[in-house]
């Protein structure tokens, strides 16, 4: 019987379901703060989900410190610089971001700043880790992928740093707030959620409580996807996506990076294109690479996401095969919503570089060549759209 | 950086909301004292209860608030929404303004609420699921069927509470709330 050695880290408290952005003052008061910073994407200041938060304030007793909205879609150390000058002056004592990824960057790496009495974070990029636990940092996602940066990764200017200090304290994912703009948005929403999931139960370091987390996640995504691509804006489907999306980036914070998210992020770094797009149409090359290697997929875990029915048709010697199936499936189902990557059109020698700067990233487990095998499966027709006899899906 | 483009932002009042909420604990509380004198069940929980033991229902964090003590007699008595200068032995707190109005609104029963997280109990645990048993009792009879249902966990069957019981000890409770006593309260309270 095979010993299970691991490890897992799952910091953040999840608020979820109606009220909970009101519970944030009573999470506030519970570490010793009452006057928060707020760090606010401009796109969710424009939707006016900065207004709701302030509204879940009232009747508090605490004071907002201010709402700084200058995030956009990139994480700059300026900003940061702002943000940290901003919370000093005005003698705040908590970090809320409001938003998307960048959002929750800033206010990790203000944090950062302000926690350590420092105005650079040039040592933490030399790969110094903070000494010292920071201010409390509440992280409400919005729509656009915002879910997906629950986990333990500082992303700033063009440069990754891993922390279990970079933990949010509390996730709050509430119905006002995580509707998505948009059909695409939701897509890319939920395509992240499903990478992060899918990756983390490929991951070859098992344990049963990131398994338990991505489980979780591709049940939640399975049962609400569909109707979750036709109506974006329906609360009901839209909280367990985002949901969904903070379990499995716990998942995925807990798990070596997928050869699939590490190559998507590289390509948007060259392309300017969203790491999702990319994520949605290298999935089924990186699954068929993998049963190509003959490597044993879990399906018994990829299966969740068809359901329990699906799961006790399957026999036990398929469930590998029919689980990436499912998932497959899935990916599709979401790409619809979001324009195709044409890997094709890219120059090769941007393939190259995005193939070899991934191969070079911290924790990953392949190479280059591995990378690139991926990209060049997924230029191809692929088997898996085609039927046994040779007609396309 | 000019730091005046990101004011600093004092929220207001849900002063509605806050309205509503003190009405329904007034009720509630002088409901609770009246069923104490007219209900079997409510004398039994409130016997177990030690002398003197005094509870606060309310909002967090500024309220509003009700406190009920047991009195020498063994009755339990609303002494109003003031909670300075009494010794809390316990102090329930529903943990903001929006959850306690979904629960004073019957949208959620109290025991959906606790599940939920709603509550916050600071003291004894027993005496906590105690006083809640009371409040269900007290809204049973405070509160028509159609909505009594809504509020609490199980509405009784008629033979655990026969319609002719129950109706008379309403109006009873109705009319022991009501009575001049609430004005007892409110003008010890202002």
């Amino acid at each position: 019987m095979q010993t299970l050695e691991y490890e897992f880290i799952a910091h953040p408290r999840i608020l979820y379901g109606d009220c909970s952005l009101e519970e944030i003052p009573a999470e506030l008061a519970e570490n010793d703060a009452c006057k928060p910073l707020v760090i606010a994407s401009r796109e969710a200041v424009r939707r006016k989900l900065g207004k709701t938060l302030i509204r879940a304030f009232y009747d508090s007793g605490c004071i907002i410190g201010g709402i700084y909205d200058e995030v956009r879609d990139y994480a700059g150390i300026s900003l940061a610089l702002n943000a940290a000058q901003l919370f000093r002056k005005r003698g705040c004592d908590a970090f809320i971001a409001l938003g998307d990824r960048a959002a929750a960057d800033i206010a990790r790496a203000a944090n950062i700043l302000v926690s350590h009495k420092t105005d650079t974070l040039l040592p933490f990029f030399n790969g110094e880790t903070p000494s010292r636990r920071l201010m409390p940092f509440i992280f409400v996602p919005t729509c656009c992928t915002g879910a997906s940066a629950a986990g333990r990764t500082l992303f700033i200017d063009n440069r990754r740093l891993h922390s279990d200090y970079y933990f949010p304290d509390v996730v709050v994912t509430d119905r006002r707030m995580s509707l998505p703009c948009s059909a695409r948005c939701a897509a890319e929403s939920a395509i992240l959620a499903m990478d992060n999931a899918l990756w983390s139960i490929i991951d070859d370091n098992q344990s049963p409580m990131k398994n338990a987390f991505a489980h979780a996640a591709l049940k939640l995504i399975g049962d609400n996807l569909s109707g979750f691509l036709k109506r974006p804006r329906d609360g009901k489907r839209a909280l367990p996506i985002a949901n969904a999306g903070v379990l499995a980036s716990i998942a995925a914070a807990n798990a070596r990076p997928g050869i699939v998210r590490v190559l998507g992020e590289e390509l948007e770094k060259e392309t300017s294109i969203p790491a999702a797009v990319f994520i949605a149409n290298l999935t089924p090359a990186a699954l068929f690479c993998i049963q190509k290697n003959e490597s044993p997929l879990p399906g018994d875990l990829l299966l969740a996401a068809a359901g329990m029915d699906a799961y006790a048709a399957v026999p036990t010697e398929q469930l590998g095969r029919r689980g990436a199936e499912a998932i497959i499936e899935m990916f599709e189902s979401a790409a619809n919503e979001i324009p195709e990557a044409a890997i094709s059109r890219i120059p090769a020698h941007l393939l190259a570089e995005a193939c070899n700067n991934a191969a070079s990233r911290e924790m990953v487990n392949f190479g280059a060549d591995d990378a690139m095998a991926v990209l060049e499966m997924a230029r191809q027709e692929m088997p898996w759209q085609t039927h046994d006899n040779g007609e396309r899906k | 950086m000019n730091i005046d483009r990101y004011p600093e932002i004092r929220p207001g009042k849900k002063v509605f909301k806050k309205a509503y909420a003190f009405v329904v604990l007034l009720v509630v509380g002088r409901g609770i004292e009246a069923a104490d004198r007219v209900d079997g069940e409510v004398k039994d929980i409130v016997r177990g209860l030690p002398e003197g033991f005094t509870f606060s229902l309310g909002v967090a964090p500024s309220g509003p608030w009700m406190v009920i003590r047991k009195e020498k007699s063994g009755k339990l008595r609303y002494l109003g929404w003031r909670r300075f200068g009494k010794t809390i032995e316990l102090d329930m707190a529903i943990r903001n303004i929006e959850a306690a109005f979904r629960i004073f609104t019957f949208r959620e029963s109290t025991a959906q609420a606790h599940n939920n997280g709603r509550f916050s109990v600071n003291g004894n645990l027993p005496n906590a699921l105690a006083i809640m048993r009371i409040m269900d009792i007290a809204e049973i009879y405070l509160l028509p069927k159609i909505i009594a249902t809504l509020a609490v966990k199980r509405y009784p069957d008629r033979r655990e509470l026969p319609p002719g019981r129950k109706h008379f000890n309403r109006l009873r409770i109705y009319l022991r709330a009501f009575s001049p006593g609430l004005f007892r309260v409110v003008y010890r309270n202002l």
